[in-house]
């Protein structure tokens, strides 16, 4: 299904071990450089800068007490973005008024409320995208990940990455254009 | 636009509403550490256990035990008393507290059709999922709606089952720019069911009908008033 994505940094395989033995020192290690991009993710998803942290931190603690499920040689980054990629569906199901919340700008200070608005139209047809194309989006545009990776977090194949993607962004142009922009 | 362009856009219409998260980094770290010290994890053969959990906690029973008899014992207190219902405990959060005030009393020729709150769906009701949270409050009255005890609000019209929120977070470039419910009351219960997912499963779209995006779906039980 997949083929090489990017080779394991010198040492995460022994890290890898050595969190699955119970070492919380070698986890923050190969977590760390994990939660910059963990949180764009999360934001992407959410477009909420509170509930993107809330989200790497919930996902944090559950990669640590299921990292003995991460298999021998896999590698930790689309492992833990999946657990994210989870949270944030939950948290779309839970936190019902989440988007009514992006949707005011005085939460982000006038200075920055002009900005925001030329946005939010994009932003609206985003988050109308089911959330299986939204992820597709926000792991391949906004953390510039390769297909063969997204194929990995999404637990599908290249091809139907590639598909899905072009199917995300015909639908985000036609919501684009419903809208008028 | 060109794919090269939307991508771009996509990137800043994120970033506007992402900024950087310094201490993120920190307090993921001191989670970790909260989670290892509080010991809810021992690895054996691969498998999550509590090795050991049960004779920690009847040991830990047994030492607070054995303390409060001699606190007790010093000082005189009688700690097996039958316990009595106290009116001193500490107030619990009663969501009927809440005032709300309906800011609508007639409607605009703008708004979607349809007539006031009928009485029997007025008043407030709490999500049956977050019983304990006035965040999942929902308050109806006349022609306005509130939720989260005014965390939200807007507007709202009735038509017969049917009951349509909406507000200008909604956007007017839809073809239903509201958020519409079928609902059911029966005695003090109400359920909500979105009518744009019913319409929209298998379309492709999460809702075609609003931009609003709340979810109110669900099931609530009526609080008394204030």
């Amino acid at each position: 299904m997949t083929t090489v994505v990017t080779a394991l940094w010198v040492g995460e395989t022994d890290l890898v071990a050595r969190a699955k033995a119970g070492d919380e020192g070698a986890f923050s290690t190969l977590l760390q450089p994990l939660i910059a991009s963990s949180y764009r993710l999360a934001g992407g998803m959410l477009h909420d800068p509170h509930a993107a942290e809330d989200i790497v931190q919930e996902s944090s603690i559950k990669a640590w007490r299921k990292i003995h499920q991460l298999k021998d040689g896999a590698e930790m980054r689309p492992w833990f973005f999946g657990i994210v990629a989870n949270e944030c569906r939950s948290a779309r199901r839970t936190r019902w008024w989440s988007v009514l919340k992006l949707a005011d700008p005085q939460r982000l200070g006038a200075s920055a409320a002009d900005s925001v608005a030329a946005f939010a139209d994009l932003r609206r047809s985003i988050r109308r995208l089911k959330h299986r194309r939204r992820l597709l989006l926000v792991l391949h545009w906004y953390l510039d990940l390769p297909v063969a990776e997204i194929a990995i977090v999404t637990h599908s194949s290249e091809d139907a990455v590639k598909s899905e993607l072009a199917r995300a962004i015909r639908q985000l142009r036609t919501l684009l254009g419903a809208q008028g922009t | 636009m060109t794919d090269k362009e939307l991508r771009r856009r996509f990137v800043m219409a994120v970033d506007e509403v992402l900024p950087p998260a310094p201490a993120l980094e920190s307090l993921v770290r001191d989670d970790l550490r909260l989670e290892q010290r509080l010991g809810r994890r021992t690895l054996s053969g691969g498998r999550i256990s509590r090795r050991g959990s049960g004779l920690r906690l009847a040991a830990g029973l047994a030492a607070t035990l054995v303390g409060l008899t001699v606190v007790s014992l010093l000082f005189g207190v009688r700690i097996f008393q039958p316990i009595a219902p106290s009116h001193q405990s500490t107030p619990v959060a009663s969501p009927s507290a809440y005032q709300f005030m309906p800011t609508a009393t007639n409607r605009l020729a703008s708004w979607p059709a349809g007539g006031a709150v009928p009485a029997e769906l007025a008043g407030c009701w709490q999500s049956q999922n977050r019983p304990d949270d006035p965040a999942f409050e929902v308050c109806l009255g006349q022609y306005s709606f509130d939720v989260g005890r005014g965390y939200s609000v807007g507007n709202v019209v009735v038509n017969g089952s049917e009951v349509d929120f909406f507000s200008d977070v909604c956007g007017s470039n839809v073809a239903r720019p509201y958020d519409g419910y079928r609902y059911t009351i029966s005695g003090s219960r109400l359920v909500l069911t979105s009518l744009s997912k019913l319409i929209a499963r298998g379309t492709g779209l999460v809702d075609s009908w609003s931009s609003c995006g709340w979810e109110l779906d669900g099931s609530y039980s009526r609080l008394p008033g204030p």
